[in-house]
């Protein structure tokens, strides 16, 4: 079966073979050897770069989106509220998987699919590895009928539950996810669905014979040698249907003991004995992995409609190659100067041969007979019009094929106005916007084995969930995943690409001109929520709305006289509050007889009071601030209030002429305390 | 990607406190010009005066038995401190609330307070009011000489 799967794949291997050849630039350039001048051999690196820009403007992790789902036409709360702590969940999952290293996983996904239009991936639980202490076993000395029991169970008795709960959120999600080359997959579709799929790796011998869940009774002699067969690599065949994910090594042909068959030769890899190392049932209902097709049919039969565009690409990465060569290798001969030194026959003698050239130093002086010179041999450099014409065409093509850059401002050639400029960013678009598709289709699915897996389980399992807060701090919690909360699944979107600033600019500016009032129908083209979901993109319209009119509450009521009061009040009980407002009896009985009376003065002539609006009695209340706040009939009045944390404000107990004309006298026996 | 959250404060919560920080911020304003008009406070970039200079200038300034002077100074500092409080954002009605005359009072009678403490300790003799001792170059092998050491003669 494998043997017929591997001919059905054999043009998409070669094909993606050669991509990937190209991509590392070992495609060969065809160049004549020549000992009259130095061939230079360049590579444009031109996929590289169109690959390196269309795979950036993807998340480095998909954004997963669980959809409540209502009842005529209504989501009630709870289940909004549960989808929402749902989707943390799935995305903490990401964020856990990012923190493992996996997350070059989706980076490979993102770029298989663009550069071999499908991509795979395969999730894997591992509990016991993950969540050792949760491995039941019986002790030598328990009857063999008995319960196994974990050793967290044995440990800790009566709150195992609450233990045992601790410890799963403390270790994490136990499900790993792997990339799969697309050239090393092999899918079998039924009417559309996947429901087989075979997958070669590499694994060194060594590696086999160590693996305690692997049988490798049948391969234990051939890991005789000094290493052990850490130098013996191994074919490995995984293969999963919608029960079972099994793992067999494909030893050597029984006829040529030692040739072991290598990934890279379909031919070797049908003469080895597959032995069965290891099987389960995964128990998912659907084959563990995750297979991404891309907008040319993902090769769901060997063939796809993106063969003609990656031959295309491959063929223009080829002649761009090749002409960049020859540009340089013409440069390379012409610009390193080469001279001629041209001798009287008649000065020099009459002699058949030439004289020896001279020697110049650079910047030095040499004598020569009247009529001699000494020129460079190299031509004019032209200006390569042809060539240069040529090689925009063939970058325009790239373009065209790949999905161009001019979405990142890169104007094409023989584009001049802003209207073709768009129509471009247009077309390229819609060939991300395919990708994208596939893209998120592919995050889902791989959330869906994901929650698949857990409910197989059976095990509440969490994950870690960061998010910056408003005040910039991140704020974390432990989310459960409930196997009850995803059985029946959850209907999930996807997220894989952000927008770019210059969309939203435009859409905002678009909503901006839209949603003003028209001259001579004083209405706008458009209501606010309409421009908002439809131009701008936001789901909830409505909420948004709501936010705006809170907000402008919120500074009206912040602009209340009663709020500006309130502040100032405050201002005063802070300043009383700090060391530099309050004055000690000492201080004041021991301050200038001059300051004492034009205190005094300024404050009985009304003076401070008309300027700043000063409590006449203030500072005498500071003075002698405990006593005349226990005086007062009003508790807290006064500074004297204030310093004993009671109240504040002015001392409106004590009536105004008596202050004013009582202020010296307080001064004056504020003097005396000290 | 990090959503928008909303802070689990109330209304009158979060205005509160953001009145707190506003207050605190403008008490810390005041007490920054109150230090820099002040003859005992530095201003930004010069040198705090010694204890001798202040008071001397204090004494000059007619501030120990002029009461017209020491009106004058006070009158001077209220208008600075108004001034410089508007500058710094601070709205006239909120000025007036914190009472500057109050503040620069009070900050004059401490000030006060100090001068005249000094200006006892001279002429009962304690000579508090001495410049405070300063490095003198060192003699050559990296011991400091102290004030009163005698510089050998060569």
């Amino acid at each position: 079966m494998l043997k017929v799967q591997l001919d059905v794949y054999s043009k998409r291997d070669r094909l993606i073979d050669k991509f990937r050849q190209a991509l590392d630039g070992r495609n060969p350039i065809k160049a004549p050897r020549s000992m009259t001048y130095k061939t230079v051999a360049w590579h444009t690196r031109r996929l590289n770069a169109i690959l390196n820009e269309k795979t950036s403007r993807y998340r480095p992790t998909p954004e997963i989106k669980v959809i409540p789902v209502g009842k005529d036409g209504r989501v009630s709360k709870p289940i909004r509220n549960k989808a929402e702590r749902l989707e943390k969940g799935a995305n903490g999952m990401f964020y856990q998987l990012e923190r493992q290293g996996a997350e070059s996983v989706w980076q490979n996904i993102v770029w298989d699919l663009h550069v071999a239009d499908a991509a795979c991936e395969k999730w894997l639980r591992s509990p016991s590895t993950w969540w050792p202490k949760l491995v039941p076993y019986l002790e030598e000395d328990e009857e063999e009928g008995a319960e196994p029991r974990d050793v967290l169970e044995r440990v800790h008795g009566d709150s195992y539950e609450k233990i045992r709960e601790s410890y799963k959120q403390e270790q994490g999600l136990p499900i790993t996810r792997f990339w799969v080359p697309i050239e090393r997959f092999y899918p079998v579709f039924d009417r559309g669905f996947l429901t087989e799929g075979f997958e070669l790796s590499e694994r060194s011998l060594r590696s086999l014979m160590n693996n305690p869940l692997f049988d490798t009774s049948s391969l234990s002699g051939y890991a005789q040698r000094g290493d052990g067969g850490l130098g013996q690599s191994v074919v490995i065949l995984e293969y999963s249907n919608d029960t079972y994910h099994a793992y067999y090594a494909l030893g050597p042909s029984t006829n040529s003991r030692q040739a072991w068959p290598r990934i890279t030769s379909s031919l070797s890899l049908t003469m080895g004995t597959p032995v069965l190392l290891h099987s389960y049932e995964h128990g998912l209902g659907r084959p563990v992995y995750n297979y991404i097709i891309g907008r040319g049919g993902g090769w769901v039969s060997g063939d796809s409609r993106q063969e003609g565009v990656m031959e295309a690409l491959l063929d223009k990465n080829q002649q761009a190659d090749e002409l960049f060569s020859q540009k340089a290798t013409f440069l390379r001969n012409t610009m390193w100067p080469t001279r001629a030194a041209y001798f009287d026959r008649e000065a020099r003698g009459s002699d058949d041969n030439p004289p020896a050239p001279p020697k110049i130093e650079e910047g030095g002086i040499i004598s020569m007979f009247k009529g001699e010179d000494i020129k460079n041999l190299t031509m004019n450099i032209p200006d390569f019009q042809f060539a240069d014409r040529l090689s925009e065409q063939i970058i325009g093509d790239m373009n065209a094929l790949a999905g161009s850059p001019v979405l990142y401002g890169e104007r094409q050639p023989g584009v001049n106005t802003g209207y073709h400029q768009q129509i471009q960013q247009n077309q390229a678009k819609h060939l991300d916007s395919q990708i994208e598709n596939a893209l998120s289709r592919g995050a889902i699915g791989g959330v869906e084995l994901a929650f698949l897996h857990i409910r197989a389980m059976g095990e509440k399992c969490y994950v870690f969930s960061a998010e910056k807060g408003r005040s910039g701090k991140m704020d974390g919690e432990y989310l459960c995943i409930d196997p009850k909360d995803i059985d029946p699944l959850p209907q999930l979107a996807a997220k894989v690409i952000d927008p770019q600033p210059q969309d939203l600019m435009i859409a905002a500016q678009t909503a901006l001109q839209l949603t003003q009032m028209r001259p001579g129908h004083n209405t706008p083209l458009l209501d606010d929520a309409r421009a908002r979901q439809d131009i701008l993109g936001f789901q909830d319209p409505e909420d948004i709305e709501r936010s705006i009119t809170e907000q402008t509450l919120r500074e009206q009521l912040r602009l209340n006289p009663v709020i500006a009061q309130d502040m100032a009040q405050r201002l005063g009980l802070e300043l009383a509050k700090r060391q530099s407002a309050t004055l000690s009896p000492e201080e004041a009985a021991s301050a200038s007889p001059a300051f004492q009376q034009a205190a005094a003065e300024m404050n009985q002539s009304g003076e401070a009071a008309a300027a700043g609006g000063v409590q006449p009695a203030n500072l005498a209340a500071q003075i002698d601030g405990r006593r005349m706040a226990e005086s007062r009939t009003r508790d807290g009045a006064g500074t004297g209030g204030i310093l004993q944390g009671v109240g504040g404000g002015l001392p409106t107990g004590a009536p105004q002429p008596m202050q004013v004309m009582g202020r010296t006298a307080q001064v004056m026996q504020g003097s005396q305390l000290g | 990607m990090a959503k928008y959250q909303k802070k689990n404060l109330s209304w009158p919560e979060e205005t509160e406190d953001s009145i707190d920080s506003v207050v605190k911020s403008v008490a810390d304003d005041v007490e920054f010009i109150i230090d820099s008009f002040m003859p005992d406070g530095r201003r930004f970039r010069e040198q705090a005066m010694s204890e001798e200079e202040q008071l001397k200038k204090y004494v000059e300034e007619g501030l120990h038995d002029n009461p017209a002077a020491a009106a004058n100074w006070i009158r001077t500092r209220v208008v600075q401190l108004t001034q410089e409080l508007q500058k710094y954002g601070v709205p006239p009605e909120m000025v007036a609330q914190v009472h500057p005359y109050d503040i620069v009072q009070t900050a004059a009678f401490k000030f006060s307070a100090k001068m005249e403490k000094l200006l006892r300790e001279r002429d009962e003799g304690i000579g508090a009011a001495v410049a405070p001792p300063i490095p003198m170059n060192p003699n050559g092998d990296g011991n400091w000489l102290s004030a009163t050491a005698q510089i050998p003669q060569a």
